[in-house]
């Protein structure tokens, strides 16, 4: 099978932080029917329903390597204000032709710093087509993602947010909810942004402080992450993590399947195979 | 220090799954798009997007209410007409593709093989220092995913110092419901040199269901709780022998990087550090190179450290780090303040 472009991916780019995309240009020739073709990255950041940049390169490959120069990471400079935003970082045929193995997303990270703070990491999503996201459309019919490890307190300021981004046309509603029966409900994110809702409110009544798990729904699927921040001030993060989408597959298997994957361990740490 | 506690379950609206609709079955009432427009869409543009397909048919544009059923109907009935035999099959059907005697036989043989659980081997660091706690995390609830058919999780904790003494083993057990919060660096910072700042040690994590049941959502997560903030990765399962690669940029005046690298064999392994390493900086013959030694079951906290040459060579670009591992490890790559009152922490 063969396509003309790779399914885009979706960074977060939360405010109060530059992020630097290190997309994997020079590992993309193995992706290539034959190892040569020209592909198109287009990388475009999108604010409050606007898209306030976009980049185009031309990358081409031959013998499964990229040719000319090595590349400079992209650099998205802080400056969206307050309000948080997001990266579509996507890769076509430059010709339009079928030239990719398969469309599936290459996952990297972007970097994200500023002087006087620490950096952190994060992955990109996908921007549809999550082979987790497509499994539990076809259990529940419903968008649900979750988190297990929020920790918020107040005395010792450690707060947490969940970024939500809506790539699409129209406005979206998402709730979130929690282990302990609490919720926040009517989070409005319009189309083409990005929506950074505090979970201090899931806070039990008279507690400083709360650990659990949450999950979150949404009228359509949304891309989310979670972030762990300074409680007093949201953009001195600390960690951004992905959430953790329901898992379809049983618990349990053939064990004459297990003796396979034993045995096909075994070969390969013996260089049998 | 182990808390486990039990909560109730929130649920909602009932969740219908989703079948294969009639070809009538309006899929997008705004664009007026049927089931049999639909797949007819998707075989016309079977190499193109999921935006072409919005583009061309002009659904979930509107009010959007079908863009969850448009995106799981696209990628199931791609799934169909890309099937390397050429049958199409319908939504939430296997490709029908012809299978060898071997696979047939393994078929037939799994089909009668009693089931066991599937119980991966997970290792996490286990981070000690003054004000800096390490925590797991095992939660079992099922909220809205209510019709999961759930068991018991039985997690057994085998935590080994930086040196690769074993130090206790704990067994949780997990009902349906509930979740287990446990703190795991005491024993670590027991006995540790008080000069160091910051120890390592790491556990094994190993998760099982009780009976056959659906896994459902949470994969175990380890928290290291700092002074200042808190950060939080899910467990993974053991890599290698091989590489693995991470990407930084060198901002030493504004942080420290850390990798804390497992040795999960039962013997002694020696590993490799590489770095700084393309895309755009220095090329594999000049990177400078740490070589460490690590007894089985042990660990090592490496900070990333260029050298000045080095630093000046890179500059802000980013750069790769390479750890060449000969037998089966994790590493994870921990980002803190100068002052170690805060982290973030990554898997490759």
């Amino acid at each position: 099978m063969a396509y003309s472009y790779m399914i885009p991916s979706i960074s977060s780019v939360p405010s109060g932080y530059d992020c630097t995309v290190v997309a994997p240009v020079d590992r993309l020739g193995p992706y290539l029917i034959r190892g040569r073709g020209r592909v198109r990255q287009t990388i475009s950041v999108y604010s409050e329903g606007v898209k306030v940049l976009a980049h185009e390169e031309v990358h081409e490959y031959r013998d499964s390597k990229r040719m000319g120069q090595p590349t400079a990471p992209f650099v998205w400079r802080d400056g969206l204000g307050d309000a948080a935003g997001y990266l579509e970082n996507s890769f076509q045929a430059a010709d339009g032709e079928q030239i990719f193995l398969t469309n599936a997303v290459v996952p990297f990270y972007a970097i994200y710093n500023k002087p006087g703070k620490k950096s952190f990491f994060s992955d990109n999503a996908y921007l549809y087509a999550s082979p987790p996201v497509i499994a539990q459309i076809a259990k529940y019919g419903q968008y649900i993602d979750g988190y297990p490890a929020v920790r918020v307190d107040r005395e010792r300021d450690y707060g947490e947010s969940i970024i939500f981004i809506n790539p699409y046309h129209k406005p979206l509603k998402a709730r979130i909810l929690t282990s302990h029966g609490s919720s926040i409900a009517g989070v409005r994110v319009p189309p083409r942004s990005a929506r950074m809702q505090s979970l201090e409110p899931l806070l039990p009544d008279g507690a400083n402080s709360w650990c659990g798990q949450i999950q979150i729904t949404a009228t359509n699927r949304v891309i989310a992450f979670d972030v762990k921040h300074s409680l007093r001030d949201p953009q001195t993060i600390s960690d951004h993590e992905h959430l953790d989408p329901y898992r379809g597959e049983p618990t349990h298997f053939p064990a004459t399947q297990w003796l396979r994957l034993i045995a096909g361990r075994w070969m390969v740490r013996h260089g049998l195979r | 220090m182990a808390q486990q506690k039990s909560t109730g379950t929130a649920s909602t609206s009932e969740a219908p799954g989703v079948e294969r609709p009639m070809p009538d079955k309006i899929i997008c009432a705004c664009a007026n798009l049927d089931f049999a427009k639909l797949q007819e869409a998707v075989a016309q543009l079977s190499h193109d997007s999921f935006d072409a397909l919005l583009a061309r048919t002009g659904a979930g544009k509107t009010c959007t209410a079908c863009l969850l059923d448009l995106e799981y109907y696209f990628v199931e009935l791609k799934a169909g007409f890309d099937s390397p035999s050429g049958l199409r099959h319908g939504v939430g059907e296997k490709p029908r593709q012809r299978q060898s005697l071997k696979q047939r036989i393994y078929g037939w043989l799994d089909s009668i093989s009693p089931p066991i659980p599937w119980s991966p081997d997970n290792w996490i660091p286990i981070i000690a220092g003054r004000g800096i706690e390490t925590w797991l995390n095992v939660t079992n609830h099922d909220l809205l995913f209510r019709d999961r058919m759930t068991a018991p999780l039985q997690t057994t904790v085998t935590l080994w110092s930086g040196e690769g003494m074993r130090l206790t083993q704990r067994r949780l057990r997990i009902q349906p419901g509930e979740e287990a919060r446990v703190r795991l660096d005491e024993e670590i910072s027991r006995g540790s040199p008080v000069s160091k700042s910051i120890v390592v040690g790491s556990a094994r994590i190993v998760t099982k269901a009780e009976f056959p049941a659906m896994r459902g959502t949470m994969r175990p997560q380890f928290e290291i709780v700092a002074p200042a903030g808190a950060c939080a990765v899910h467990v993974h399962g053991v890599t290698g022998p091989g590489d693995t690669w991470f990407t930084v940029q060198n901002r030493r005046g504004d942080e420290r990087l850390f990798l804390a690298i497992i040795n999960a064999a039962g013997s002694r392994q020696s590993i490799e550090v590489a770095m700084p390493l393309g895309p755009a900086s220095v090329d594999d013959s000049s990177a400078e190179r740490v070589r460490l030694m690590l007894a089985p079951h042990g660990a090592a906290l490496q900070e990333v450290l260029l050298s000045d040459a080095a630093a000046r060579a890179v500059g802000s670009t980013p750069f790769g780090i390479r750890i060449r591992c000969e037998r089966a490890h994790k590493v994870f790559l921990l980002c803190a303040t100068r002052s170690l009152d805060r982290f973030s922490v990554d898997h490759p």
